[in-house]
């Protein structure tokens, strides 16, 4: 008997193998960052490269699963790393505790970008990082009880500048509840690996928006 | 035309869509102004500065696509084209 046993009944025995072979980088070590390193942590995948140069404050304890009072100070994605690695499973986590930049040299055969940031600025650069590594990202935002969430393929489709616009949504403090995080975090997760094992119905041209006070799930088809 | 409202316009204005009908091709600025004469200046508010020009933070699509990559408040609907407006959610 394997962990993996009940996650094996879901796929063919190719399809099983390629999410153990699965090199992911997640940018940002927030609340989606957090929930989706644990998430994909459990699924088997090989690697987990995660981003962030923070510290853990008071704030972020209300949705950043995996840290608590005593690693307020503490760089995120070392804690991160720490928390994971205590669990002993298959998945080697790679902390990198930097922001991601212009000029950042993504580490070699990663297959997915998971864009976990909180602002737009950030997360137009990471797309062009995608872009330019022919690498399909995933995006997610959160607001409050809403989510949203889409795949960009390289070349293939509109790019996340084009659908947002090179707009500035940043505000100051944005409502956040860990169970809606979570929510919108393991779709987002779901999403990464249907796109990498080139699954029907996925969210590629499609804005998925979640919303969690009516519980309506809604896709907008993009040009 | 169908107009469909996201996220907090939604949570705003308790409704998920308007539909709207049209003989004529209309410009969004003035589909804008049809929804402002049911919602009470909701839209208006919501979109424009004072001197109406856009403001940040609501996307305005019509059949997938960021009029910004259109003609802005300028691209002409139809009666069987879709309209969404939706405030993307930053955080993360």
């Amino acid at each position: 008997m394997g962990y993996l046993d009940k996650e094996k009944l879901m796929f063919s025995n190719s399809e099983f193998q390629r999410i153990q072979n699965v090199n992911v980088l997640i940018a940002g070590a927030g609340g989606l960052g957090t929930h989706l390193a644990q998430q994909l942590y459990r699924t088997g995948i090989k690697k987990i490269y995660i981003y962030d140069n923070d510290k853990i404050v008071e704030t972020n304890l209300n949705r950043q699963i995996l840290y608590g009072k005593n690693d307020i100070g503490k760089y995120k994605v070392k804690c991160l790393k720490k928390k994971l690695d205590s669990l002993k499973l298959n998945t080697k986590v790679v902390a990198i505790n930097e922001k991601i930049k212009k000029n950042s040299i993504l580490p070699e055969k990663v297959n997915l970008i998971y864009d976990a940031l909180d602002n737009f600025e950030s997360r137009f650069i990471l797309e062009n990082l995608a872009l330019k590594n022919n690498i399909p990202l995933i995006h997610a935002g959160i607001y409050s009880w809403f989510g949203q969430i889409t795949t960009i393929m390289p070349n293939k489709n509109l790019s996340l500048k084009e659908i947002f616009e090179a707009k500035n949504y940043k505000e100051d403090s944005i409502p956040s509840l860990s169970p809606a995080v979570s929510a919108v975090a393991s779709i987002q997760a779901v999403e990464g690996l249907k796109v990498y094992l080139n699954k029907s119905n996925t969210l590629i041209k499609k804005l998925l928006i979640i919303d969690l006070n009516d519980y309506s799930f809604q896709i907008i088809n993009l040009k | 035309m169908h107009i469909k409202f996201f996220s907090l316009i939604k949570l705003d204005l308790k409704k998920s869509n308007e539909t709207i009908r049209i003989d004529n091709k209309k410009t969004v600025k003035e589909i804008i102004r049809i929804l402002d004469s049911r919602y009470d200046g909701y839209f208006s508010e919501k979109l424009y500065d004072d001197d109406n020009n856009m403001l940040t933070g609501t996307i305005i699509m019509v059949n997938g696509e960021n009029i910004h990559h259109l003609n802005g408040l300028n691209t002409e609907v139809e009666d069987n084209d879709g309209m969404v407006l939706f405030p993307p959610s930053a955080g993360g």
